[in-house]
């Protein structure tokens, strides 16, 4: 009943393998669900740099052409034209998102056509089938724990650019957002971090469970964008844009520490912070 | 469609077609020619007649005689329909009530419904106005399921048979029961079990539910046992003092949390 199909088996690979260590003894294959990204408690200072190195053992998700292509199939040309990973960790007051893309264009500017990154939330996980009558409902009908939050990657004129919030009630920058890009030789990649006072109805503790949707917006400097999604597939049109299926979501989970028990080293030789 | 004749009037009964006779009906401001489909037998198609009652006056014309314009009530239904008043959204644990309406332009009395919830077949009771319920006491398991209704209305023609199809959400809730004490010597794999009660507090039965386990920073999702309906998880923990978390993905159970025992 609760099993996804197949093609998003991709988004929670690194997850699985990540199990491998602790589940030597275990006698049946256990492995998180498919359709659920894990934020690890912060283990390491999060500098907002650009830099991934810090985030490589985080677990990540995957968007790529295994994931669900929102927009036409014949304006995307596979990973090389979009894909990547998204990592996310917490802490009490922040939720730290990194990522990295290959893009074989990258559009800058603020305008709806531009290369974005895109969180969807349903903070209480309670959004269902039947919720909004089954129908994708407005912004102005969202419930006070749905929010999107989106970034344009390489906004407008000169860094920071702004971290954006669309609420039920609200739609504008996120105050205490930050985020950071940076041009890859291949694409891009980012950090952002978004304090949880921003986002309201959020409850953040070890072991929530979130309802979260994950996609990217590709602008390849073209007037119609290409728009990849984690775990679902949503209703998307050309005149009407993305219908927003906000009962479709995949799950993220807040954990604990890390495993390892012991401070981490950064690459540096330094001692992470925990 | 409205059918009519034109014949001659005859003392003691009806007399012989009128031949030659043209038909029309006054609907208000409308006039309509009404087809002749043979001798003194007209016909009046009535496609964009609102619901609800008119009055048409019959007005004939033909050579030789007088006639008398002969005024007709006509009432145009809607069709009969069935739906609920309201999405259908329960609680796993919880009685289920199940309502529908069967209306047109009134609600449908003397029905015989029965409705199709997994593999139970359940009768509906006639309530009020058109309303037909049942309530299932146990529920249902979680998730998203379809209910089935056929309703049965007598009429003139016989007994008319309608079909219609509800969704209904069942959302997880409850709780997750856990063990009261994990112990693990260093090293050694411990296997943990939890069982999923419903509000009600009856454990819930092969709904294959997402529970899984914080575990450090990792993630593991338990496995419900087809026979003893327990969910179950091997593993090695980490070392040094671990809590474990169980948690439901789906629905709402509130986070128990065990801790490790050093043996």
């Amino acid at each position: 009943m609760w099993c996804r199909c197949k093609r998003a088996e991709a988004g929670s690979t690194a997850a699985a393998l990540t199990l491998g260590a602790i589940l030597a003894a275990t006698a049946t294959p256990v492995a998180v669900q498919t359709g659920v990204a894990i934020a690890p408690f912060r283990m390491f200072k999060v500098e907002l740099d650009g830099d991934l190195a810090e985030w490589e053992d985080v677990t990540a998700i995957t968007l790529d052409s295994s994931s669900y292509l929102l927009t036409a199939a014949t304006r995307y040309e596979g990973n090389a034209d979009l894909s990547g990973t998204v990592h996310f960790i917490w802490d009490t007051t922040h939720l730290y998102v990194a990522g990295r893309f290959a893009d074989d264009s990258v559009a800058r500017g603020a305008a709806w056509t531009s290369d974005r990154v895109n969180l969807v939330f349903d903070l209480h996980n309670n959004n269902h089938p039947l919720s909004y009558g089954g129908q994708p409902p407005d912004a102005a009908r969202w419930q006070a724990d749905d929010h999107w939050v989106y970034a344009h990657v390489f906004g407008d004129g000169e860094p920071p650019y702004p971290v954006m919030r669309m609420s039920y009630d609200y739609h504008g920058p996120i105050t205490g957002a930050r985020l950071v890009s940076t041009r890859r030789a291949d694409g891009w990649a980012f950090e952002l971090q978004v304090p949880w006072s921003e986002l309201p109805e959020a409850q953040p503790f070890v072991g929530a469970v979130l309802g979260m949707q994950v996609f990217v917006s590709d602008g390849d400097g073209l007037p119609l964008l290409t728009e990849v999604m984690w775990s679902e597939r949503w209703g998307y049109s050309l005149d009407a844009g993305l219908s927003w299926e906000l009962w479709k979501m995949g799950k993220l989970v807040l954990t604990g520490e890390a495993l390892t028990g012991g401070a981490r080293r950064d690459r540096n030789g330094s001692d992470r912070v925990r | 469609m409205l059918l009519a004749e034109v014949r001659e009037a005859c003392f003691g009964g009806d007399g012989p077609a009128v031949q030659g006779a043209t038909l029309k009906a006054q609907i208000g401001e409308r006039t309509l020619n009404a087809e002749q489909l043979g001798p003194g037998q007209f016909a009046f198609e009535l496609p964009d007649l609102e619901p609800g009652s008119h009055r048409l006056t019959l007005k004939v014309e033909a050579r030789g005689f007088v006639f008398v314009p002969r005024a007709v009530t006509v009432e145009r239904r809607s069709a009969w329909r069935i739906w609920a008043d309201s999405q259908i959204v329960a609680a796993n644990g919880t009685p289920l009530d199940i309502t529908i309406r069967i209306a047109r332009d009134v609600g449908a009395r003397g029905a015989r419904v029965t409705a199709l919830v997994g593999d139970q077949q359940v009768a509906l009771r006639e309530l009020a106005d058109g309303r037909y319920g049942v309530v299932l006491e146990e529920g249902l398991l979680p998730g998203l399921k379809t209910v089935h209704v056929r309703a049965e209305l007598p009429g003139p023609a016989g007994i008319e048979v309608l079909d219609h199809a509800i969704p209904i959400y069942v959302e997880p809730r409850g709780w997750i029961e856990v063990p009261t004490r994990i112990e693990a010597g260093a090293g050694e794999p411990v296997t943990l079990e939890a069982r999923v009660r419903d509000r009600m507090g009856r454990v819930v039965k092969g709904a294959g539910l997402p529970v899984a386990v914080v575990v450090g920073a990792e993630l593991l999702t338990m496995q419900e046992d087809d026979t003893s309906r327990v969910y179950r998880l091997s593993f090695v923990p980490p070392p040094g003092d671990s809590r474990f978390y169980f948690i439901g993905l789906e629905g709402i159970y509130e986070r128990r949390v065990v801790s490790l025992q050093a043996r």
